[in-house]
């Protein structure tokens, strides 16, 4: 068995790389880190240096499999995710997704990283590193999640690592990733991973219920009886689903949301003659149910981890009463929000938090604000941040970010769109604008038109400043338009260029070529134009290189400046 | 098709009759003028057949998983057994008037098609297909009969007969439904079984018929010497019955039709 010492293969790899030859001249590797954007698109030289990269990296223990997964959607494909370790460490953001057709590569993206020179024994503990982070936040963290140690590369200068321990806690109001030195307690860097729907602000017990959502709709719920009440607790689909209701109680919320405190049946929303009238708690608990089952008809996914995991909700987190007493901050999460917070609840796998809204006689900027589980697309788009945690992960910061965001708007839409046929007595139609059910007139984003919300709908416009996590909701728009350029077409603004989209009667293929793309072939660290690059690669997997869906892709994200 | 079914059975439940009729209006030299009727009384026990004749449908409305749902019988009636007495009276010359009394008995099927509501969405119904067994009608028919009758020769009698008829009707129906639910995303469903209640009416309809006795027996040589033999004889009767009665089932009504063509022979005692 060929065996190489880390650091002496590390530099032996770096090494091949740099040497012009003919079979490593598609590789780049400034200052040591490699970016993988090889598919059917890249020379095949390309995508076989990669993959030999890949195998020697995986042969020596520097790169391991940490999913493998069959592909639902195209049959003789599979995808494996590995994750790279220095000296048993992982590597932040450090990943490649290989797409195989029978056992042979077909694409490969990600990001190595070959001269990491850092020793890997800390000299802080974890505890010690719990406290520093409980002195920065405030809050214990997590039981479920101890710091775990890993190598960041330094994000301003590429080629440097520092071995740190990542925490993460929920502060009441964010969910703070922090990355404390290892070896001197210091704050190296942080972020906020709550992903907010907008910036700043066959059982016994089963049984069908029926319910008003807030437009007064009719919606069947699936619930569950027990002692002649019935309890907002889907048992029928493989994922359970749960609708707890907070009753207004923002202490509580906020302590179930850190783990401190346990959820009981008696949380649930709850009726006593299964005729459901809060419409808050109908429309979380039907649009979880809707959304779980998009997952599942559309791309085959088991759920939000592809395993079934629960799906949790929390509704009436404050009062509408309390408004005037309440802080800044906890208007514009538990108000003028809904997000999804991925550790939080009382076992960790995540709940999704939807905000209460405003009384009814008041206005904020011209729109009344309703309760935020009354949109469709909201619903959806904060479950499919659950998706993209388990998945792709990418980082809630800057280009990720907003590939992160323009997912869950991705997903969001296609819910509305699946569902359109379920709407009920005047409850809707389905458009490419996110929360215009609770946000109104108008909601909040749009993918068919950004500038109608001052959001950039070209790469040129990008927003480059530090809000927002680096602007991941506003920039989420320049992919957003992308993806809804290629199913409906037309002529970006901006760049004047026209894409002959798919047609909405075939919106599908689009949808089934963002959602693999972000799932298998995307990684923590993938920017916009690796986004380009594995939904071109996607779209020729499954509908051929020079297919129609395969076109309207690459011409919109051409169109919108992405290349 | 059920229809020309129907009257093809007919065809074939008359035909023997007919040939009867026909072979013996040949063979008898002496029938061939009509005779006034010389015997007042006739009494007659049969039994017979009846062909398949009849089907109906009946639907029910459900409520499942907060909607209404609905599932269609549709019962196929087989043949089955007749058991058919009564006694007749002539009044004058060939006028006279019966009482008749029949039973019948069958055991058939149903075809089941459902419709039953999507557990998680309005207006999407999963349609199932099934079939229940077992099904028992009986009918208690109490006929009276103005009788036409012509005697052909002293052996030889035929009387034809129409007249109101009261029907007693006890129909098996299949009262509800039961499916399995495969699971997510719970577009099929199984068919696991019905439940049945037996449902009873009476009601008025007509009958008609043509009734050929024959008193040949007292002819026989190694009968003549008994007497009695002169007043016994054999008969094949055609009957035509027709009634409808309406059967409820929780309050929703099913038109069942009742009767149809039956083919009975047996004895016959004339005084």
């Amino acid at each position: 068995m060929h065996v190489l010492n880390r650091p002496v293969f590390g530099a032996l790899a770096l090494a091949l790389l740099t040497l012009p030859t003919s079979a490593t001249a598609q590789l780049q590797a400034p200052n040591g880190v490699v970016t993988l954007a090889a598919g059917t698109g890249a020379p095949i030289a390309a995508l076989r240096e990669s993959d030999t990269l890949v195998n020697q990296l995986t042969r020596d223990g520097s790169l391991r499999l940490t999913a493998q997964t069959d592909d639902p959607l195209a049959p003789d494909r599979s995808h494996e995710r590995l994750q790279q370790f220095h000296e048993g460490v992982p590597v932040y953001g450090a990943e490649v997704t290989r797409q195989t057709a029978r056992g042979l590569p077909v694409s490969l993206f990600g990001t190595v990283h070959l001269a990491i020179d850092l020793e890997t024994t800390p000299e802080l503990s974890a505890d010690d590193a719990t406290a520093v982070v409980r002195g920065l936040s405030g809050r214990t963290l997590f039981r479920s999640e101890p710091p775990q140690l890993v190598v960041l590369p330094d994000r301003t200068n590429p080629g440097t690592y520092r071995l740190v321990y990542e925490a993460r806690t929920f502060t009441g109001s964010q969910l703070m990733v922090y990355f404390v030195d290892a070896a001197t307690g210091a704050l190296v860097w942080s972020y906020n991973d709550l992903k907010t729907q907008q910036p700043v602000l066959p059982c016994a017990q089963c049984v069908i219920g029926e319910g008003l959502g807030i437009k007064s709709d009719r919606k069947k719920m699936s619930v569950t009886t027990v002692g002649g009440a019935f309890l907002a607790h889907d048992q029928l689909r493989p994922a359970e689903v749960f609708t707890f209701d907070m009753d207004g109680d923002l202490p509580r919320t906020q302590l179930v949301l850190n783990g401190l405190a346990p959820l009981f049946d008696a949380d649930l929303s709850t009726d006593t003659d299964n005729r459901w009238l809060d419409g808050a708690s109908v429309d979380a608990h039907v649009g979880m149910g809707w959304t779980y089952d998009y997952l599942s008809i559309r791309f085959g996914r088991q759920g939000l981890n592809n395993q079934n995991v629960r799906m949790v909700s929390l509704v009436h987190p404050v009062n509408r009463g309390d408004l005037f007493s309440a802080t800044a901050e906890e208007i514009g999460l538990f108000y003028l929000n809904a997000f999804y917070c991925g550790l939080c609840g009382p076992d960790g796998v995540g709940v999704v938090v939807f905000g209460e809204g405003l009384p009814p006689n008041i206005l904020l900027g011209g729109q009344r604000f309703n309760f935020f589980s009354g949109a469709l697309d909201i619903v959806a788009h904060e479950l499919a941040h659950a998706v993209t945690d388990f998945t792709s992960a990418l980082l809630y910061m800057d280009e990720s970010g907003a590939l992160n965001e323009a997912f869950s708007d991705v997903i969001g839409v296609g819910v509305e769109f699946y569902a359109e046929s379920l709407f009920r007595d005047g409850a809707g139609v389905a458009d490419y604008a996110l929360g215009e059910d609770v946000i109104e007139p108008g909601g909040i984003r749009s993918l068919a038109n950004p500038i109608q919300f001052g959001d950039p709908d070209h790469y040129s416009l990008r927003f480059l400043g530090k809000d927002d996590n680096g602007g991941v909701h506003t920039n989420s728009l320049i992919p957003g338009h992308a993806f809804y350029l290629a199913i409906e077409g037309g002529t970006n603004r901006v760049s004047g260029l026209s894409v002959a989209g798919v047609g909405g009667d075939n919106r599908e293929q689009i949808e089934q070529i963002f959602f693999r793309a972000f799932t298998v072939l995307m990684t923590r660290t993938s920017d916009f134009a690796a986004a380009r690059a594995a939904t071109i690669q996607s779209a020729r997997d499954l509908y051929g290189v020079n297919s129609a869906p395969a076109r309207a892709v690459t011409e919109a994200w051409t169109a919108v400046g992405v290349n | 098709m059920r229809t020309r079914q129907a009257i093809s059975l007919c065809r074939g439940a008359l035909a023997p009759a007919l040939w009867l009729i026909a072979g013996l209006l040949v063979a008898a030299p002496e029938a061939a003028a009509q005779l006034a009727p010389t015997h007042r009384i006739v009494a007659r026990l049969d039994s017979g057949w009846r062909p398949a004749s009849r089907t109906f449908a009946g639907t029910r409305m459900f409520t499942a998983h907060q909607e209404q749902g609905q599932f269609e019988a549709d019962y196929e009636l087989k043949d089955g057994g007749v058991i058919d007495g009564g006694i007749s009276f002539r009044l004058w010359r060939n006028l006279g008037i019966g009482f008749d009394v029949s039973r019948f008995r069958t055991i058939h099927g149903a075809r089941i098609a459902s419709e039953v509501p999507h557990p998680f969405f309005f207006d999407l119904p999963r349609r199932t297909t099934g079939r229940a067994g077992g099904l028992e009608r009986q009918e208690l028919g109490f006929h009276i009969r103005a009788l036409w009758v012509s005697q052909f020769a002293d052996w030889l009698v035929v009387s034809v007969s129409a007249g109101p008829s009261i029907i007693s009707a006890k129909q098996d129906l299949v009262t509800t439904v039961q499916h399995t639910e495969v699971g997510f995303p719970f577009s099929d469903l199984v068919f696991s079984g019905h439940t049945v209640s037996a449902q009873s009416e009476t009601t008025t309809g007509l009958n008609g018929g043509v009734d050929i006795d024959s008193f040949f027996l007292h002819r026989l040589p190694f009968l003549r010497r008994f007497a009695a033999m002169e007043r016994i004889g054999v008969g094949l009767l055609a009957r035509y019955v027709r009634g409808v009665v309406t059967l409820q089932v929780d309050g929703q009504p099913i038109e069942v039709d009742l009767g149809g063509l039956q083919i009975t022979s047996g004895v016959r005692f004339r005084f």
